[in-house]
């Protein structure tokens, strides 16, 4: 069962982006739901504290979504966080790399609400 | 507290069982994981090489880590994987019964094995972990790797199948057909046209062209006929970010529209839900009647919304016909290159290549994702 108390933090440069996956998460059932636009500023939000889990883009200026997974990683506040990445970066080197940093599991632009919110439920299910 | 903690480092292991047994690496000395493919068996390998595998035209040898450990494996079954590791550009496939996950644990969670496992094949293991009562034993594929990258013997014989399969097939034998590639090349930058070809060397003359091709487009700013055509690109890059914040714009409008459905569904459910107890029934359809028809008046809102795509459109048919025009004057000069035909015949399979091949689907994905334990 999800917890729906859990502050969320969207990551995604586009705003279209953040306002589709904000949509989703709301119907998934979360409430608790902030935006970021870049890497640099979800870890400045990250380090205030109170987050459940980051949906991040890849591709973003500034820091990456995979920059960001390494940084959550390496930061010993945060480094249990759990992160899944939604990306139209699909190649097999970039899965790995992101399996590399820590990535908590993998969801390819375009997707459906469906795929979304089951690999949530992955997410926290193996935990 | 707070020192220690800054001293934790995680390690981070990719799991897989050989024989019953426990086991993992680090994720770091792991390239890919792939399903059981077969094996190719070369006479005089040393013991524990079962042969070598086809990896994208990389030839790699794998090795039976089971009877390299001293613990026999287990049949092939769905589960075995090979798991391919490396170092610089040397790499080796492990054969190994399952992959069962990405285990992530502090680093002074890695104990020193008990001396008893000192006899066989110790040298390999980093140390051990425990985990609800099970061990798994880490493994030093640095340690392992070197037995085999120093082992000249199999680099050998790793060559010389390279250089069989290039005999057998004479279109990878790229080497010994330069000369001729190199007679026809001139014969042809003098016109002539007719000149013998093997049909093997079109492939050759393929890679050459694409590399003419790429050449040509660096040439841009000398060749007047293409700084013509790139000078239309900045009018281009202009109108491009100007569909993208049109795009932008009308998708924020259109979803505006959509979050006030999907509020007035649940004013609907919620108005619904009061009709079924009965509670002032009139009332409660009248109130369903109102957010319904609001609805309709919103999507028909949505409906003329997405008339942007036709503003964009043109845009970006626009833009399309500045691309052609740089497009064909690079054609004509690879015509003047002297390299017709099937040369712009293997341009367009690299760029089909080159769309079908970057980003693989959702499912694709899982799979990777299942080949390092994530389900």
């Amino acid at each position: 069962m999800l917890d729906f108390k859990i502050k969320v933090l969207v990551v995604d440069d586009f705003s279209t982006m953040r306002r589709i996956l904000k949509n989703i998460l709301k119907q998934i059932g979360y409430s608790d739901i902030e935006e970021a636009e870049d890497g640099n500023s979800a870890l400045v939000r990250l380090r205030q504290g109170g987050y459940g889990l980051v949906v991040s883009d890849w591709n973003m200026p500034n820091m990456t979504g995979l920059d960001l997974l390494k940084a959550i990683r390496a930061d010993n506040a945060l480094n249990n966080m759990p992160v899944l990445m939604v990306t139209a970066e699909a190649k097999k080197e970039n899965v790995m790399d992101a399996i590399k940093a820590g990535v908590n599991n993998y969801v390819v632009k375009p997707f459906t609400a469906d795929v979304l919110k089951e690999k949530i439920e992955k997410i926290f299910d193996s935990r | 507290m707070q020192v220690q903690k800054q001293f934790e480092q995680v390690l981070q292991l990719v799991g897989f069982s050989v024989g019953g047994e426990k086991f993992a690496v680090d994720i770091s000395d792991i390239h890919e994981i792939n399903r059981y493919e077969h094996i190719n068996r070369m006479p005089e390998l040393p013991g524990n090489v079962l042969g070598v595998i086809d990896l994208r035209g990389v030839v790699i040898p794998v090795i039976d880590l089971g009877s390299k450990l001293g613990i026999p494996g287990g049949e092939i079954t769905r589960d075995t994987r090979i798991i391919i590791v490396g170092f610089n550009e040397d790499k080796i496939g492990i054969l190994v019964d399952a992959v069962s996950e990405v285990l992530r644990v502090p680093d002074d969670s890695l104990e020193n094995p008990p001396s008893i496992t000192k006899s066989i094949s110790s040298e390999y293991i980093r140390g051990i972990i425990r985990n609800n009562g099970y061990i798994t034993v880490v493994l030093d594929l640095a340690r392992l790797f070197i037995d085999y990258s120093n082992d000249s013997f199999i680099s050998d014989t790793v060559q010389k199948t390279i250089e069989d399969n290039c005999d057998n097939n004479l279109q990878d034998n790229s080497y010994n057909n330069i000369d001729e590639i190199v007679d026809a090349a001139r014969a042809m930058s003098q016109g002539d046209f007719k000149h013998e070809i093997k049909e093997e060397l079109y492939g050759q003359l393929g890679d050459i062209a694409r590399y003419i091709n790429a050449t040509i487009k660096k040439m841009q700013s000398v060749e007047p006929n293409i700084a013509h055509a790139s000078d239309k690109i900045p009018q281009a890059s202009v109108q491009l970010s100007e569909i993208s914040k049109a795009t932008e714009e009308a998708t924020h409008n259109v979803m505006t529209q959509v979050e006030k459905v999907l509020d007035n569904h649940d004013l609907i459910i919620h108005h619904t839900e009061s009709a079924e107890r009965g509670n002032d029934l009139p009332n409660s359809l009248s109130e369903v009647r109102n957010v319904v028809s609001e609805n309709k008046e919103i999507l028909l809102d949505i409906i003329t919304g997405l008339s942007f795509q036709d503003l964009t459109g043109q845009k970006i048919k626009m833009i399309v016909g500045l691309i052609e025009d740089v497009e064909k004057r690079l054609l004509q000069l690879i015509v003047t290159f002297g390299l017709k035909s099937k040369d712009t015949n293997e341009d367009d399979n690299s760029l089909k290549e080159f769309s079908d091949n970057p980003t693989l689907k959702q499912d694709v994905v899982d799979n990777i994702l299942k080949e390092f334990g994530f389900d």
